[in-house]
């Protein structure tokens, strides 16, 4: 009869576990997707699913799609197990020690629906994503590059470990500029930032957070 | 794995599956790289990390366990959570098929290292594990 129940209890799962989106992290149950949750103007989202550390510090919104036959998503809250490690507030982590930890997905009666390993790294350092208008990844800025009088930019920060992109994004990042050059606009978009190119000359941009720096030199061209 | 051997022995005029009791216990999810999150069902043990958890079914001679208290005797080093799964699993009553009924499923949560009880009373006898939480050491 064991046997038999497990029999049951393997087709039961293999035939009613429901596919997990290509673009999200499937839960250890199989029963939710975890993506990064934000703005499609912002470079974070293209990443998918929550398949790198999140950055010491950073925070990261988190999109849930709920694949229970048979039923829509009731309000979901996320528990983590350590929130010295990985806070939660509404739908969004917060990386606040480095290490691992799970993190529940909870029903409003208090029943696991599903969970996910959540692991955070320190960053190495920072960088600068370039995104096109429509918030399409343009890859990373990899050297200093110019732009002609008129042209825009959007660029988002960049935590890494190395080679590795971390998820996140400092909430409070701060942004200067030296040189006329260029001019910088908060677009209260995601956490992206324009720049414009104004008249030729060149311009220093840095970013802060994490106690670390980004910097590229642009070059404005006639 | 024990418990079906105890009840084997103890039930031995049960083949006609009256009265023949045992719960087991399988782990349905692995932990993450690196990390800590085994069940031995026959020695009644769980190995866990710190901040990781693990899920485990519970099925016994009537097919899915029911009416399921589960506790951990200190929840500051282990938590037990009920779980909503999505699948069935064929139940049985004095040995005949009663048909499909939800799985019985919990999570468990390594908080702090440190060793504990995990006990679950079920509709079909009760099992208590021994439960190791291990310090995360990165």
């Amino acid at each position: 009869m064991r046997s038999q129940l497990m029999l049951f209890s393997l087709a039961s799962a293999a035939l009613l576990a429901a596919p997990s989106c290509a673009m999200d992290s499937p839960g250890a149950l199989e029963q939710a997707g975890f993506s990064a949750g934000c703005s499609g103007a912002d470079a974070v989202c293209l990443v998918g699913g929550i398949d790198a550390p999140i950055a010491l510090g950073a925070t990261l919104p988190v999109h849930i799609d709920l694949h229970v036959p048979g039923s829509t998503s009731p309000m979901t809250p996320l528990v983590p197990v350590d929130s010295s490690v990985v806070g939660a507030e509404g739908y969004a982590l917060t990386g606040k020690e480095e290490g691992v930890c799970a993190v529940l997905l909870c029903s409003p009666a208090g029943q696991v629906l599903d969970f996910i390993h959540v692991w955070v790294e320190r960053p190495a350092h920072l960088g600068f994503r370039r995104l096109h208008e429509d918030g399409s990844d343009l890859g990373r800025v990899e050297r200093d590059f110019e732009m002609f009088v008129g042209d825009e930019a959007y660029l988002l920060i960049e935590p890494r470990a190395g080679l590795q992109p971390l998820l996140g994004y400092f909430p409070d990042a701060t942004w200067s500029l030296e040189g006329q050059a260029v001019a910088l606009v908060d677009e209260g978009v995601g956490h992206r930032r324009r720049l414009m190119a104004r008249t030729a000359g060149v311009s220093l941009l840095r970013a802060s957070a994490a106690s670390l720096e980004a910097c590229v030199e642009i070059e404005v061209l006639p | 794995m024990r418990s079906f051997f105890c009840g084997s022995l103890l039930c031995l005029g049960a083949l006609l599956g009256s009265g023949c009791e045992w719960t087991e216990f399988t782990a349905v999810s692995t932990p993450p790289p690196g990390k800590i999150a085994e069940l031995d069902d026959g020695d009644r043990r769980v190995e866990i990390g710190e901040r990781v958890a693990l899920a485990i079914e519970c099925s016994n001679s009537t097919g899915p366990c029911r009416d399921v208290v589960a506790s951990s005797d200190d929840p500051d080093c282990l938590r037990v959570y009920p779980a909503y799964v999505d699948y069935l699993v064929a139940a049985y009553e004095n040995g005949r098929y009663e048909g499909m009924r939800q799985a019985s499923v919990f999570v468990l949560t390594g908080q702090h290292a440190g060793k504990t009880r995990l006990r679950f009373q079920t509709n079909a006898g009760s099992a208590t594990f021994d439960v190791t939480v291990h310090e995360d050491v990165n």
